[in-house]
């Protein structure tokens, strides 16, 4: 295939590529690390957790009420988690679908003691069994 | 049914192991086996599709004794839903990914010379292993009643959910699968060629297949995407979703490892990295299943999959995968010749070393992000993590002096969507900077001038771009780069399709796809970072609301032939009327509330209307309470507390003039006081079916009645009306959610002209392997050509 002759290796030559590639990988790390900072969310399955941990989490539980929006347009419903305590959730994107066949719901977000309430980016839906679709946060 | 379906199974497994093992022989020298070896892979072939043949025939004659038919099809749905059901679930995709690696194997036999039994070999035993699942997730299964275990036969099945219930769901399995299967053709050529210590014939072989699985499996990350944009009404089509990421991830790999294959192919080198790309492509492409359907992120993810059994089988064998490719790549490590990285930064050699490092750095970071689950749920890792990363960053507004203050119990997480938004925009700049200098180069070298000539154009074109954007008001420096950048790079290799194209259409297949590439970045940058936030209107019917320069009328609630209800909605744009019909209905079967967006595209800009809710015209005179509601009547403020009941009267049986009454508590002008509706069940003792209610209102503060017109104790809901108030009746309304997507044409134009490159590649690649082939056959000595245009085509149909 090629037509030069394999050079003798005559150890490591730094080359402009290295360089190049060294500054590629940096830009990858360094982002990486800014792309981390606030983007964590730890898993919980208890409403105490969420509330007293200040940050921001994955709660997982169950669907404890029917749900309605409120008076601002936002979808807030009870979420009960395993221990039976109850938590309000709000979110601001509309009632996901297959909401009412939910036999847990995974909020995301954090609590906020102003609006005594966990305020979800998004809810992972989840249905029995069958391979079910729903409405993620959007890009 | 379940026995037979099950043997074609087994028969499956059967002979695919006879071809594996007939190859082995045949590379031990054994060249009897090698009919065997065919014969297996044909066989397996064949009950691969009666496999396949069964199931259509089960699904479309409604056979609800088989547990997989009755689970995702009915009698209502149409033939093309019938065999598409074939696919819903986790059975009868194995399935699919089976038949369609069959057919592969079945072309490979006579495409791969003397690589045949070691690349087969390699591909029938993962084909066995396929196979296995299949059986594991056996889609014959008898529909059985759980407790009796007798077979159930129903008249009707459950029906496919009806989110899944549109075309893209015919289309967009079958495409991702043919991505999947043919991804394998290159790992187990790396395999062979390692195993025969033939370093760079593979890469020849491999070339055509792997374009072909980075094109299916590109073509079906569209369609995923186009699928929720289209259907699920979030106005999105990327969600940075682990089952969409894990299939991102190989295809990423698969992009960089064709342009390396070809650097190898034309040039030499790169010999070492090919063998770990095109490896660990798969390996990637397995764990994509593994995630997806082992049920690990199944609270990590929107495609929620349940653990349906079949973890343990997975693991096993991407382990395998694994062990078995990283061993052979290191057991011939030392014998690989290499060749020393260019010298010259300025040249194809090392603009592809570079654009394929940018490509795996991206489907690490994006691989690592969508793991973290997993990788955190190694116990101890999860919360050590957890404590790095709060120590180096902000991540908790609780006093951190308190150590274990504010850390969770259980210590896996996730990556929200913000990581990959964050991280990966710079990554793709670097692609696009790559782009624009590249496809000018010299493989070896350059000239230096020559090149700067060719960069003036679509340097000016690109100056362009960002001063126009500027204009129109995007401000993000990121923004910016791929617009500007973008626009710089398309220029360039519009450049090189104008000059190759002289020596024939089929050489612009690259060029081609790295402006669509540009142009879908273009697009994205619209579409996402600058599309409009999504307003909330709430619309009374017959009502007008101007926004974004549209004028959006409610025209009331409507249902479709189907009985599947939508708004109607009259959406009014300089001077013209289009109709918008975003669907809204409960599904009764599913007890779920259905939702379809309304997507008008203009020229440089998609509306998009999401249906959130339908208020039916409600009279406030007349409302109806539950326990514990207060309610808002005109001057009135009513509160439900509870029912009133004459218990005596009931547990005595005398029914007739018992009283029941609600309990409210009513603030007037500051005051509040108890009032009880009651009404008397009146029962004539000799019609006693004819009973009826008597309404006993009561006379509030400012003289109102308030009657208690109807009452279910079960639900515990009143329904109350005042009289005299006549408050206007609230008309019915609309509540949808409105934005603009800028541009977004611009990614699906991108994306087509992206794959349609690469189908031009394809097909150059695989007539040059045609050619390749005749040219072993035939004595006479050609002289090397590459063919072009259509001249090829002519000239293989005139050899044949």
């Amino acid at each position: 295939m090629t037509t030069t002759p394999p050079k003798k290796s005559r150890g490591f030559v730094l080359k402009p590529l290295h360089i190049a590639a060294f500054g590629i990988i940096l830009l990858a790390i360094v982002y990486g690390i800014f792309g981390v900072q606030g983007s964590v969310r730890a898993y919980t399955t208890s409403v105490a957790e969420a509330e007293q941990s200040g940050r921001s989490v994955q709660l997982a539980g169950f669907l404890g009420s029917q749900g309605e929006y409120d008076e601002q347009g936002r979808w807030t419903f009870m979420l009960e988690d395993e221990n039976g305590e109850m938590m309000k959730i709000i979110s601001n994107e509309p009632k996901p679908a297959n909401f009412e066949q939910a036999i847990s719901i995974v909020a995301i977000g954090r609590y906020d003691a102003n609006e005594g309430a966990f305020m979800a980016d998004s809810l992972l839906v989840k249905c029995p069994s069958k391979y079910q679709e729903q409405a993620p946060s959007s890009l | 049914m379940y026995l037979f379906g099950t043997m074609l199974i087994v028969s499956g497994v059967v002979t695919a192991i006879l071809a594996t093992i007939g190859y082995l022989l045949v590379t031990l020298g054994k060249t009897q086996a090698l009919p065997y070896a065919r014969t297996g892979v044909y066989l397996a072939l064949a009950a691969t599709v009666a496999v396949s043949a069964s199931l259509i025939v089960l699904f479309v004659s409604g056979r609800y004794d088989i547990k997989y038919v009755n689970d995702y099809t009915d009698n209502a749905a149409s033939i093309f839903f019938k065999v598409a059901s074939i696919w819903a679930g986790q059975p009868g995709s194995f399935v699919i990914w089976t038949l369609w690696g069959m057919i592969s194997a079945a072309l490979m036999v006579k495409r791969t010379r003397q690589f045949e039994p070691y690349v087969l070999s390699i591909f029938m035993f993962i084909q066995a292993a396929l196979l296995v699942f299949m059986l594991v997730r056996n889609p014959f299964v008898p529909n059985l009643d759980p407790i009796t275990n007798e077979v159930l036969n129903p008249a009707d099945g459950k029906g496919l959910n009806p989110l899944l219930h549109n075309f893209w769901m015919i289309i967009h399995p079958p495409v991702l699968f043919w991505g999947f299967a043919l991804a394998a053709v290159p790992f187990a050529f790396a395999l062979a060629g390692l195993w025969r210590r033939d370093y760079d014939m593979w890469v020849v072989r491999a070339l055509p297949w792997t374009i072909a699985a980075w094109a299916f499996l590109g073509l079906a990350l569209v369609l995923g995407g186009y699928w929720a944009y289209e259907t699920l009404g979030w106005g999105g089509y990327w969600g940075w979703d682990p089952v969409e990421n894990s299939s991102l991830v190989p295809w990423l790999m698969l992009t960089a490892l064709l342009h390396t294959m070809l650097l190898q192919k034309t040039h030499g080198g790169l010999r070492r990295s090919n063998f770990v790309l095109a490896v660990f492509t798969y390996i990637l492409v397995f764990y994509s299943t593994f995630l997806t359907r082992s049920g690990v992120l199944s609270n990590f993810s929107v495609h929620s999959f349940v653990e349906e059994g079949l973890k343990t089988f997975l693991f096993v064998f991407l382990a395998l995968l694994i062990v078995g490719g990283v061993a052979m790549i290191a057991w011939r490590w030392r014998d690989i010749p290499t060749l020393p990285l260019s010298d010259k930064l300025l040249s194809r050699d090392s603009f592809f070393v570079l654009g394929a490092l940018t490509l795996v750095l991206l489907a690490v970071i994006i691989c690592l992000g969508t793991s973290m689950p997993l990788i955190s749920s190694i116990p101890g890792v999860g919360h050590s993590l957890q404590r790095i990363f709060d120590a180096a960053f902000e991540t908790t507004t609780v006093d951190m002096s308190d150590p274990n203050m504010g850390e969770l119990t259980d210590g896996r997480f996730n990556m929200a969507t913000s990581f990959y938004q964050e991280t990966t925009p710079p990554l793709g700049l670097v692609v696009v900077l790559l782009l624009i200098l590249g496809p000018l180069l010299g493989w070896r070298d350059t000239n230096i001038r020559n090149l700067f000539k060719a960069l003036t154009w679509p340097a000016v074109a690109g100056v362009v771009v960002v001063c126009f954007s500027l204009v129109i008001g995007v401000r993000d420096l990121i923004s910016l780069g791929y617009l500007g950048l973008g626009t710089f790079a398309a220029g360039t290799n519009l450049v090189m399709i104008i000059r190759t194209l002289k020596g024939g259409w089929m050489r612009i297949g690259g060029y081609l796809s790295h402006v669509g590439l540009m142009i879908m970045f273009a697009g994205v940058v619209g579409s996402s970072a600058y599309a409009s936030p999504d307003e909330r209107l709430v619309i009374a019917e017959g009502d007008t609301i101007k926004m974004h320069g549209f004028g959006f009328t409610f025209k009331g609630y409507e249902e479709t032939e189907d009985k599947k209800g939508y708004l109607h909605l009259v959406v009014e744009h300089n001077g013209k009327e289009f109709k918008a019909d975003p669907h809204l209905y409960v599904n009764e079967r599913m007890g779920a509330t259905m939702q379809t967006p309304s997507i008008h595209s203009f020229l440089w800009r998609d509306l998009y209307i999401t249906p959130v809710e339908f208020l039916p015209r409600s009279d406030p005179n007349a409302p109806i309470m539950a326990a514990n509601d207060t309610v808002e009547i005109g001057p009135y403020k009513v509160t439900f507390v509870n029912f009133d009941i004459d218990r005596q009267a009931m547990m005595s049986g005398q029914l007739n003039g018992a009283e029941i009454g609600a309990k409210l508590l009513i603030e007037y002008e500051g005051q509040t006081s108890e009032y009880i509706p009651r009404v008397r069940l009146v029962m004539p003792e000799d019609n006693p079916d004819s009973l009826y209610y008597e309404e006993l209102p009561v006379t509030i503060q400012g003289g109102h009645k308030l009657a208690l017109v109807n009452f279910d104790p079960n639900q515990r809901l009143i329904a109350l009306k005042v009289l005299g108030l006549n408050l206007p009746a609230e008309p019915a309304k609309a509540i949808i959610l409105v934005s603009t997507k800028p541009a977004v044409v611009l990614v699906w134009l991108g994306v087509f002209i992206g794959i349609l490159g690469g189908f031009i590649a394809l097909v150059r690649r695989y007539l040059e392997g045609e050619t390749r082939l005749k040219k072993a056959k035939a004595s006479v000595r050609r002289p090397e050509n590459v063919p072009s245009g259509a001249g090829a085509l002519a000239n293989l149909l005139r050899t044949k």
